[in-house]
């Protein structure tokens, strides 16, 4: 019984798999389609792969994976595990998944502070791969009646900078009229007796931040750190900024920080993009960048700030405070670790195993070809509410992966 | 309900089994698997308590016991103290009982003695489905319901009553240590409900008949006859109560505010040692995971405490 119903689904997402992937009908354009992606659906040999980590990327393995198993009858892909991108590190490290993810890239520091009951396999951060494998972005997001049921909200939205960001995470701003915000806003004003005063509301700011840790909480922090480093003094970390000195509002997880700003009126905060879409009541606020352009959050502005940096790494990965007129510039990637020697401490057992894993990578990292009629990991994590990485990114995690080895060549050829 | 179960044993007497010698090989194999089991069952809990203090050692280091009286609270720059959870989880978890106790053992005696059969028996079989309702539930209705009355029209009603400086004072956010009150004393009452009940009913007929064949009236027979007689029982029902509210999680931290503040008023931001600890175990740094380790080492000192207190209560005034 149980058989045969996993059976059906099986099929049925086979089916689903299918139909979005068949190749376009002939007379089509054609159009020249990676070598390696063509191969990377088919496996020498029956493999299953395990996988674990960062909350962040768990909508997107969760659309994803059943597509890929449905592809090959001889990979079968086991649920994501989301324990967060601490579990995640430590799973890799103790060779219980063959790949696993984080918000922010693994350092040596992460290798050196696990657990020494892992000590025997742990390794050196060179013997781990580190790719791009979702892009997203930070949304400073809000609830303010008198400001966004004012008429000339929908025009000219609410437009914070780094800087009154820091201020306002660091205690210097508690009211939503301060002076800097309305030199932001200048549209929120009345004239009395000929003289122009700002009209956004005398009310204290409910500032909401994370209870638990988080990589939404690192790129936060980075990009106050990299925009305002003389306000946000403290380097980024993914802890929480909450504190008994500040009285912020905690929130756990990014749905709990929405919930929070939508029972609060007056409340700022910020979540991933996806809370705001899926939140009718919360808005985002625009941000003027490093450029002193006024930007609003969106799948573009998002991949126009990662654009501005081609030469991502797992030691150089900070896209925040990105310049130019459409960036938005509180966004970041997240990252799949995985063993660079397969054959050696790994999870893997066999080398299809080990195939499976590395080409299973390289689909989630790269889209189709456009007009292909194909349907890869970036595919499918645009319409999860990601961002797809950028060809540059796309590049990046390739490279990364052609590195991999199994008794000492490479596995994507 | 290990109050209850040591109340019974005490009543019972000596077990007769206890200390019998078995003589058949099937009697010594069945006495070895129970003892077993019995063995088994200390070593895990052994080891539960070890390895929660072990991971709770770096903490208790570094600060001493004065982690308990540390007032600030910040994994961000990686000082903490754990005297703003305690003080959240003491005083909701009071603020919580205030409420429950005299409803809940009024509901009791209501449904015990006063209200027909008819009507007793379907209100408690609801008030026991009350006490399996998950806890998250009861956040959902707390942040979704209770949440927003409370910033709405209760905060400001209560806020009308005090200076700027009382327990009602502060932000009328709608979260925090007043809401979170509100939804653990709905939460503990079911169970004080069916506890006490239980006890009232068991409370000797003819102690009651007595006393009203004296002349006493009904009310007269609860205040002097039924609750005395159903005094432990009903501490046994305050305790488990009191441990449900000390250590539930989910519910709280939904609607606390998750906010480790010092509690200035009922409308401050708090969060309490167990929501604290579910809030922010994942993913942390060594430093932090120790405290949120000696957390839970506060926390079961607390709740064995709330218990152990229960037991000695009961066993002194049966003594007597």
């Amino acid at each position: 019984m149980k058989k045969t119903l996993r059976g059906s689904f099986g099929t049925a997402v086979a089916a689903l798999g299918l139909a979005a992937s068949i190749v376009v009908p002939a007379g089509a354009v054609t159009v020249k389609v990676d070598p390696i992606l063509l191969k990377t659906t088919t496996i020498t040999a029956a493999a299953t792969v395990a996988s674990s980590g960062a909350t962040f990327d768990t909508p997107f393995f969760n659309a994803a994976f059943p597509v890929y198993s449905a592809r090959n009858s001889k990979a079968t892909v086991s649920a994501y595990g989301a324990g967060g991108s601490g579990a995640g590190q430590s799973a890799i490290m103790g060779n219980t998944v063959n790949f696993s993810a984080s918000d922010v890239p693994m350092t040596a520091t992460d290798i050196s502070n696990a657990s020494s009951s892992l000590s025997a396999t742990k390794g050196s951060l060179s013997d781990y791969v580190q790719i791009p494998v979702a892009l997203g972005g930070v949304a400073i997001a809000f609830r303010a009646s008198a400001i966004t049921g004012a008429k000339n909200y929908s025009k000219d939205g609410f437009v914070l900078d780094a800087t009154t960001i820091a201020k306002i995470y660091t205690g210097a701003i508690t009211y939503w009229n301060d002076p800097a915000i309305c030199a932001l806003n200048p549209k929120y004003s009345v004239t009395y007796k000929g003289k122009k005063s700002c009209s956004l509301p005398e009310k204290a700011i409910v500032v909401n931040a994370r209870s638990d840790s988080s990589g939404t909480t690192y790129i936060f922090k980075d990009y106050m750190h990299a925009a305002a480093p003389t306000i946000f003094t403290s380097t980024p970390s993914k802890t929480t900024m909450v504190t008994s000195g500040n009285g912020f509002v905690g929130g756990s997880g990014n749905q709990g920080v929405a919930a929070n700003l939508e029972n609060t009126d007056y409340s700022i905060g910020y979540v991933e993009y996806s809370y705001v879409l899926l939140n009718k009541t919360l808005e985002a606020a625009k941000i003027k960048n490093a450029s002193g352009k006024v930007v609003a959050i969106s799948p573009a502005s998002i991949a126009a700030a990662a654009a501005t940096k081609s030469t991502v790494s797992s030691t150089d990965f900070s896209i925040v405070n990105a310049t130019g007129n459409t960036a938005y510039p509180i966004s970041g990637y997240s990252w799949a670790m995985v063993r660079k020697n397969q054959s050696g401490d790994s999870k893997a057992s066999t080398y299809a195993e080990a195939e499976l894993t590395v080409k299973l990578l390289d689909w989630l990292t790269h889209s189709a070809p456009a007009k292909s009629g194909y349907t890869f990991g970036q595919d499918i994590a645009a319409q999860q509410g990601y961002v797809a990485l950028p060809a540059a990114a796309q590049t990046v995690a390739r490279n990364g992966l052609l590195t991999i080895t199994y008794n000492g060549s490479a596995i994507l050829k | 309900m290990t109050v209850q179960t040591a109340m019974q044993s005490e009543g019972a007497g000596r077990n007769p089994a206890r200390g019998f010698k078995p003589r058949a090989g099937s009697d010594r194999l069945y006495n070895l698997a129970l003892r077993t089991v019995a063995v088994l069952f200390a070593a895990i809990v052994a080891a539960f308590v070890w390895s929660v203090l072990h991971q709770s050692l770096p903490a208790w280091g570094k600060y001493g016991f004065g982690f308990l009286f540390g007032t600030n609270w910040a994994p961000s720059e990686d000082v903490f103290g754990a005297a703003p959870l305690l003080l959240a989880t003491l005083i909701t978890t009071g603020v919580a009982l205030l409420f429950a106790v005299p409803i809940g053992i009024g509901t009791a005696l209501v449904l015990t003695f006063v209200l027909p059969r008819k009507i007793s028996t379907p209100l408690r079989s609801i008030v026991e489905l009350l006490a399996a309702v998950p806890s998250v539930v009861y956040g959902l209705w707390g942040l979704s319901i209770v949440v927003p009355w409370m910033s709405h029209t209760v905060q400001p009603w209560l806020a009308s009553f005090t200076d700027s400086k009382g327990v009602f004072s502060g932000n009328q956010l709608g979260l925090g240590l007043a809401t979170a009150s509100i939804v653990l004393s709905i939460m503990v009452l079911p169970t004080i409900v069916a506890v006490s009940r239980d006890v009232l009913a068991n409370v000797p007929n003819d102690q009651i008949e007595g006393a009203l064949s004296l002349g006493a009236t009904r009310g007269q027979v609860m205040t002097k006859v039924v609750l005395p007689a159903a005094k432990f029982g009903n501490l046994g029902a305050i305790s488990l109560g009191t441990g449900r509210a000390l250590g539930e999680t989910v519910a709280v931290a939904m609607v606390i505010g998750q906010s480790p503040a010092m509690p200035g008023s009922l409308f401050s931001l708090g969060s309490t040692l167990a929501s604290t600890i579910a809030g922010q175990y994942i993913d942390s740094q060594p430093m932090h995971l120790a405290a949120l380790g000696a957390c839970a080492v506060i926390l079961m000192v607390l709740t064995a405490g709330v218990n152990f207190l229960a037991r000695l209560l009961v066993r002194r005034t049966a003594g007597k």
